[in-house]
């Protein structure tokens, strides 16, 4: 995970994981304020998952340190990602789609 | 027997086995989460072309809160077990394991109490479309959080021994595992929006539902 072993590169990484928790904490608190102020669909959604992505996102790069990792691990999740992404288009391109009357 | 490359890195990819499995492994997880969260949006979609069908439910979204914040705990405290580890200190290492394992015994207890007061008030995964993915993916999801809570269970209970003989083995096997944490809450900071905010009209100050 770290990319430094040195005791003094490790004890800095611990204060850096709580910043991160707090972080955590507070985008939580906001997606749950953001709920309660009722936005309009699909802003709700757009909102609700774009905090959502971005929390994600702190813990893939910094607590499973995807941000420094060797570049087989992240052209492997990349990969990945691109077929999840794929797959979710996939659905919501389903939305749009109007079959044509046969008769 | 001696396995190579468990601490040391493989000259070739510049990683050690254990590192390459456990990211394989989750990009499989990845799949197997993206088939469920894909037959959500199926179904929410198939929901709003098709107004005979009600989606959403009454979810308890304070509880949801509480779960979430208890695993994204649990995320620093798994990371701060393996960082004490690396530094050598067994003790705060144990102290900063036995929290994660707390924490994720806390999320099940949550959890349970949820299912409970849904079942109490008969609602189950027949009840309706958004019940059935919601049990499912959450049941799912409370698996790996029981996976995941035994094997560091593991780590906490028997680790002293590899500790003292190879350290850095047990170091590793710890990253490992919490990989698989991190993924775990990964997974849970997007089934919160989903189930409990954007699929349900209860606040999380009250105005809660009955179940």
């Amino acid at each position: 995970m770290a990319h430094s072993d040195s005791p003094e590169a490790i004890r800095k990484s611990q204060k850096f994981y709580i910043k991160i928790l707090v972080w955590l904490i507070i985008l939580t608190v906001v997606t749950v304020g953001a709920h309660e102020l009722h936005f309009p669909v699909p802003w709700n959604w757009i909102v609700g998952l774009a905090i959502a992505v971005v929390k994600a996102a702190l813990v893939a790069m910094i607590f499973m340190h995807m941000l420094g990792e060797k570049l087989m691990i992240n052209r492997m999740m990349a990969f990945t990602l691109f077929f999840f992404v794929a797959l979710m288009g996939l659905c919501v391109f389903a939305y749009w789609d109007h079959v044509a009357p046969i008769f | 027997m001696e396995i190579p490359y468990t601490v040391s890195a493989r000259p070739d990819t510049g990683l050690w086995n254990a590192k390459i499995g456990i990211w394989l492994f989750l990009a499989s997880e990845v799949m197997l989460f993206g088939g469920l969260f894909s037959a959500f949006v199926f179904l929410k979609l198939g929901a709003d072309a098709n107004p005979a069908i009600k989606w959403g439910g009454d979810l308890n979204t304070l509880l949801g809160f509480i779960n979430t914040l208890i695993l994204i705990g649990s995320s620093v405290t798994v990371i701060l077990a393996w960082t004490e580890l690396k530094l050598r200190n067994w003790k705060k290492y144990q102290f900063y394991m036995a929290l994660t394992i707390v924490c994720s015994l806390g999320f099940l207890v949550v959890k349970s109490i949820e299912y409970y007061m849904k079942f109490s008030h008969g609602i189950y995964p027949k009840t309706s479309t958004f019940y059935s993915i919601y049990f499912t993916m959450t049941g799912l999801h409370a698996l790996h959080v029981i996976g995941g809570a035994v094997v560091l269970a593991y780590f906490w209970l028997f680790g002293y021994k590899m500790y003292k003989e190879h350290p850095e083995h047990l170091a590793n096997r710890v990253e490992v595992g919490g990989l698989f944490w991190h993924f775990v809450d990964l997974i849970w900071i997007f089934l919160f929006p989903l189930f409990y905010l954007l699929s349900t009209t209860s606040s999380i100050f009250g105005g809660s539902p009955a179940h």
